[in-house]
């Protein structure tokens, strides 16, 4: 009774099961398979000039994966990034030609959560895939570091979050941690003579993150924060939950003065709710302001006060090559060739996420993770590689160090607020050079 | 009756051991083992989120969306509780080896330091096993009690009124839940999210998949002995009468209130289960996280498997699964033949998948079987030969 | 054993029940007609607990006590003793015929989260349940669908398997509302024979019908409502020869 639909049940798990083994174990016809067939990691396994492969018969596939919000909240820069990594296997494929290696690239949208990040970092490894580029999100990171580790799977990422900043064997992160840029606005602060500073952020990791590496640099300089406020940065809570945080920023630094300033750290849609409430604030109205990275070149902040942006000499910092370095240059052009837009912040950074693994590869002739994981720990040593983002340089947490930074103000230009490059933060000196059009800023 | 139940049990473990014996201990490649051993572990812990849900939905007919609210409490448990106790056991010393104690500024601790702490208590967690197992059924049974508990609270307001209001409410609840215990940082280092020490941290490498693999196949084989016991059993049929016809089932004698209220605290008390077992295998937790969608994953799973069917809720999970792993794996090669985003492709294919099935098996792959208490056929054969 | 006291029951501005006093006598079968409309299912349904009355009060006499169940939520009501069927069948669709039975024995042992999980507690009780659902799907006729799904019974099956299970949920009191509608009459004399003989043995019975004709042989007392009234009360010949009810029949 019961029990036949029941083994009949079983027998269709059963076979079900069975039939996705098989699907899983039969590769070799698949278009991943050449990885794991033509390139045995053992044999690879100590950089070797191989005579062999400079026969054109003998060209290698190597396949890397990309790990990426393709949906979700983070959707926007999930495929801007998806591309610039498109365009980095394809200027690999021409670079290294010679040397008779091939990159494919395959793709997997992790939707910014850790739990379907690690699913699928699960579903590359099972295709034979160990190099993945691309994880954005800090989450996603702390699920896969585990796993990662543990079966050598070499990820580059592009998080910037401080929580990570600790040995993580086989992940590299490319752009500064948010402590880089938390040491640019102290020296900035410094430069300008600032002494107080209060702070308006956005309650989530990054805006807490950052607040808290601004309040531990600038104790370095003796310049005081008088105040952080947090705000709920769901869309929901705006503009109500800005104006709060503002209003008590403006409590909390009492008196204005040419020794104080207002720190905004920001997006750009929370970011203009910000500036809204802060414009005709009697108290800080009348002190510099200072963004971050992610609210200078905004249209939505420029909008909703681009006057009094000019007025407060409004100033931040992005982790940037310098603008006219010419691997910067060459990879602007590209990008926007090939994907049809300029880059946006993080687009170099995907971009070399993809290409110092495929240039690791294709230098050392290796596939195995583990020798790429110590090649990238010397190139990063010694800066070995430029990319589009400048020379990389590994901390001893494979974190990027010595970035460099532009400094980004707004200007009145022929009555019109404007964003300009108003100076360099050269990260390997730590000296701030003061481009000619952003004097007006710098002085007092 | 029983005796059926126990023959399903003893099915799904043999199950269990042959697809653990193809996982760990195979002449497979090792990339498909890893896949398999993951996907084993995930099935585990949903198919129990799936039967505490299927209990709800399946059998009392209660439109249950909020359910992923009780895998968020569960990684509250473990994350935000359980882990903090740890803490406050090793605090001598951890402040030993740092010069601070990790609780003492929790928001530096959360920002900064979680990774250095777990790592020194893992180290010390895989000298005492005894403690980190005890660490991990803490962390369950509390994750269980808070569940079970939270989750009558929060039908409470509504559970008098029309099944819509409650599945509102339920929503919603869990959202607010997710929100705020999100940005309030103590509760499980807020947006950060929360490291948790491993409680088998004495296990490396596939040991500890494996000790994974047990340890929630072993809760799945209980749940699923539990749940199909009370689901053929006089109870289970109560439920399914007021499923049926709440007015009349209220006029014989259901208090529907009551059955509510014991159906949502234990099955939340398993979904809580799940939740803490998640959080444990991934050992890392962002309360962020838990969206609704997750919810109704939940209810895709099941309403594929079989709505009212704890058989179907297993198959339903893992035909799950099986689809988007090898949708995940496959898209590219489609992608070529198709020309279409491969990303969008692999959602396409799988919600036709699952509009197929309902047009042509509404019922489910499992569907639902009448609740098995005695065996009647003996009872009316009796009968008719008392008759005779 | 039932008394109905000023009953007032209003649906918005309608009302319904406009003040409705009744007695259902313990140990008879008393009979409720009325034309469409007039109140009769509204009335039953303000007994059982499916609808709280704006006034009045409903007394309960059993056991020498007298119990106020005005307003009493409907398990409570079971709880005394008093079962009803659905006008309009509200049985339980997917479940089995036997399980729409088993469902509403008094009584249960495992009903009980607990006790559900442990067999033993319940296995003999639920043996005994069974019996007795058999005789009883037997009685009415049911007796060779027993496991087939509720819902794919024919309109008249569903209506004896309401009566079924009225009768399975051992009350003393039965309100059965319309038993008959769409039974054939060989059938339908079957069912009040039934009724009889369950009264015989010491259930009180409460039917609403409109099929006087057969209803009226069966009886022992009848109320008559219109427009959410009693229009007349007596015994069967009675209340059929009052001018009132026959008039209330043609104007409604
Ligand atoms: N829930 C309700 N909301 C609004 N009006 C209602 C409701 N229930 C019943 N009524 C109205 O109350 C009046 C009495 O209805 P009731 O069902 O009690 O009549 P009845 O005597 O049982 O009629 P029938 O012989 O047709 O079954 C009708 O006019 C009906 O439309
Ligand atoms: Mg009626």
């Amino acid at each position: 009774m019961a029990s036949k639909t029941l083994w009949i049940a079983v027998a269709v798990v059963v076979v079900v099961v069975v039939a996705a083994i098989a699907a899983l174990v039969y590769k070799p016809s698949a278009p991943a398979a050449p990885t794991t067939s033509s390139a045995p990691s053992a044999s690879t396994s100590t950089t070797q000039a191989t005579p062999t492969s400079t026969t054109a018969a003998s060209v290698k596939t190597v396949t890397i994966g990309a790990l990426l919000p393709l949906t979700g909240s983070l959707q926007f820069m999930g495929v801007s990034g998806q591309c610039a990594i498109q365009l980095a296997v394809q200027d690999a494929n021409q670079m290294f030609a010679s040397k008779g290696i091939q990159f494919q690239l395959v793709v997997q949208d992790s939707a910014c959560d850790p739990t379907a990040a690690l699913q699928k970092l699960q579903t590359l490894y099972s295709q034979g895939i160990r190099f993945v580029a691309g994880l954005t999100c800090s989450s996603e990171l702390s699920a896969v570091k585990n796993f990662a580790e543990q079966n050598h799977i070499l990820i580059t990422s592009i998080s910037t979050s401080p929580l990570l900043a600790v040995p993580k064997p086989y992940i590299f992160r490319l752009p500064p941690t948010d402590n880089a840029q938390a040491k640019v606005l102290a020296a900035l602060y410094h430069m300008l003579g600032i002494k107080r500073v209060v702070i308006v952020y956005r309650a989530d990791a990054w805006g807490q993150g950052l607040t808290q590496a601004i309040i531990n640099e600038t104790k370095k300089y003796g310049i005081q924060v008088v105040g952080a406020f947090g705000y709920d940065p769901s869309p929901s809570a705006m503009p109500a939950a800005e104006q709060a945080a503002v209003q008590k920023a403006s409590a909390a630094l009492g008196t204005p003065g040419p020794d104080a300033a207002f720190e905004i750290i920001s997006f750009d849609q929370d970011g203009a709710a910000v500036v809204q409430a802060a414009m005709n604030d009697p108290v800080l109205s009348k002190v510099r302001w200072f963004g971050t990275d992610s609210n200078v070149y905004g249209t939505a902040i420029m909008q909703a006060g681009g006057q009094a942006l000019a007025a407060a000499k409004f100033m931040g910092a992005v982790a940037s090559p310098n603008p006219d370095d010419p691997h910067y240059l060459h990879f602007a052009n590209e990008f926007k060739k090939f994907c049809g837009h300029a880059p946006t912040g993080y687009d170099p950074y995907y971009y070399d996420t993809a290409m110092i693994i495929m240039e690791a590869i294709a230098e050392t002739g290796s596939t195995d993770p583990t020798v790429i994981n110590s090649v990238l720990e010397q190139w990063g040593k010694n800066g070995t590689y430029v990319g589009a983002t400048g020379p990389v340089y590994f901390d001893q947490y494979h974190d990027r160090q010595y970035a460099s930074y532009l400094i980004v103000g707004v200007v009145i230009v022929n009555g019109t607020p404007t964003w300009i490059n108003a100076g360099f933060y050269n990260g390997t000196t730590g000296q701030i050079t003061v481009f000619p059009q952003g004097q007006a800023l710098f002085s007092s | 009756m029983i005796r059926d139940v126990l023959a399903k049990t003893v099915a799904l473990v043999i199950a269990l051991v042959v697809v653990g014996a193809l996982a760990f201990a195979s002449p497979l490649p090792k990339d498909v083992r890893v896949l398999l051993q993951n996907i084993e572990v995930y099935i585990a812990i949903y198919g129990i989120y799936v039967i505490s849900l299927n209990l709800e939905v399946g059998y009392l007919g209660l439109p249950q969306f909020g359910k992923v609210m009780f895998l968020l409490i569960g990684a509250i448990a473990v994350g935000g509780i359980a882990t903090k106790l740890v803490l406050l056991i090793y605090q001598n010393a951890i402040f030993k080896a740092m010069g601070a104690y990790p609780l003492a500024k929790i928001s530096d601790y959360c920002m900064y330091y979680q990774y250095s702490v777990t790592s020194l208590v893992n180290q010390m967690l895989a000298q005492n096993p005894a403690l980190g197992l005890g660490y991990f059924l803490f962390g369950v049974a509390l994750a269980m009690v808070l569940s079970a508990g939270l989750g009558v609270l929060f039908a409470y307001p509504a559970i008098r009124l029309r099944e819509d209001y409650l599945g509102i409410l339920l929503l919603v609840s869990g959202e607010f839940l997710r929100v705020v215990t999100y940005y309030a940082t103590p509760v499980a280092c807020g947006v950060n999210g929360a490291v948790i020490p491993d409680p088998f941290a004495w296990a490396l490498g596939e040991t500890r998949t494996l000790v994974y693999f047990i340890a929630t196949s072993a809760f799945l084989i209980a749940t699923f002995l539990v749940f199909d016991a009370i689901g053929n059993s006089p109870f289970g049929r109560a439920l399914r009468a007021i499923r049926d016809s709440e007015t009349a089932a209220a006029v014989f004698g259901k208090d529907i209130v009551k059955f509510r209220i014991r159906v949502l605290a234990f099955a939340s008390a398993f979904a809580g289960l799940a939740g803490a077992l998640l959080a444990y295998y991934f050992d890392y937790t962002i309360l962020g996280t838990y969206l609704p969608i997750y919810t109704f994953i939940g209810w895709t799973m099941l309403i594929l498997g079989g709505l009212g069917n704890n058989v179907g809720a297993i198959v339903g999970v893992v035909v799950y699964y099986i689809v988007q792993t090898l949708l995940d794996i496959y898209k590219n090669s489609l992608q070529a033949v198709l020309h279409a985003d491969p990303t969008y492709l692999a959602y396409a294919i799988f919600g036709l998948a699952i509009i197929l099935v309902l047009m042509y098996r509404p019922q489910g792959i499992v569907p639902e079987k009448p609740v098995k208490t005695i065996d009647l056929n003996k009872v009316r054969e009796r009968i008719q030969r008392k008759i005779k | 054993m039932l008394e109905i006291k000023g009953i007032v029951k209003q649906f918005g501005a309608f009302r319904a029940l406009d003040g409705v006093d009744m007695t259902i006598e313990r140990g008879k079968v008393t009979l409720l007609i009325g034309p469409n409309g007039s109140g009769k299912t509204t009335l039953i349904n303000v007994v059982t607990g499916v609808y709280k009355p704006e006034a009045g009060r409903v007394y309960f006499h059993d056991d020498g006590k007298t119990l106020d169940i005005t307003g009493w939520p409907p398990h409570k009501v079971f709880a005394q003793g008093i079962v009803r069927t659905f006008q309009i069948p509200q049985i339980f669709q997917k479940l089995t015929v036997m399980e729409n039975l088993l469902a509403v024995a008094r009584g249960q042992a495992g009903e009980g989260v607990l006790n559900a999980m442990r067999e033993g507690r319940w296995a003999k009780q639920e043996e005994e349940l069974a019996e007795r659902a058999f005789e009883i799907l037997d009685l009415v006729g049911l007796g060779d669908v027993w496991d087939r799904y509720a819902y794919s019974l024919s309109a008249g099956q569903m209506k004896l398997l309401e009566l079924a299970r009225a009768l399975m949920a051992g009350a003393k009191l039965i309100i059965l509302d319309e038993p008959i509608a769409g039974i054939p009459i060989a059938q339908a004399h079957a069912i009040f024979q039934t009724i009889r003989d369950v009264n015989a043995k010491g259930v009180t019975f409460w039917v609403v019908e409109h099929r006087i004709d057969i209803a009226f042989k069966y009886v022992d007392y009848v109320y008559a409502m219109a427009s959410g009234r009693v229009i007349s009360q007596g015994a069967p010949d009675a209340v059929a020869k009052d001018p009132k009810v026959i008039e209330s029949y043609i104007g409604g």
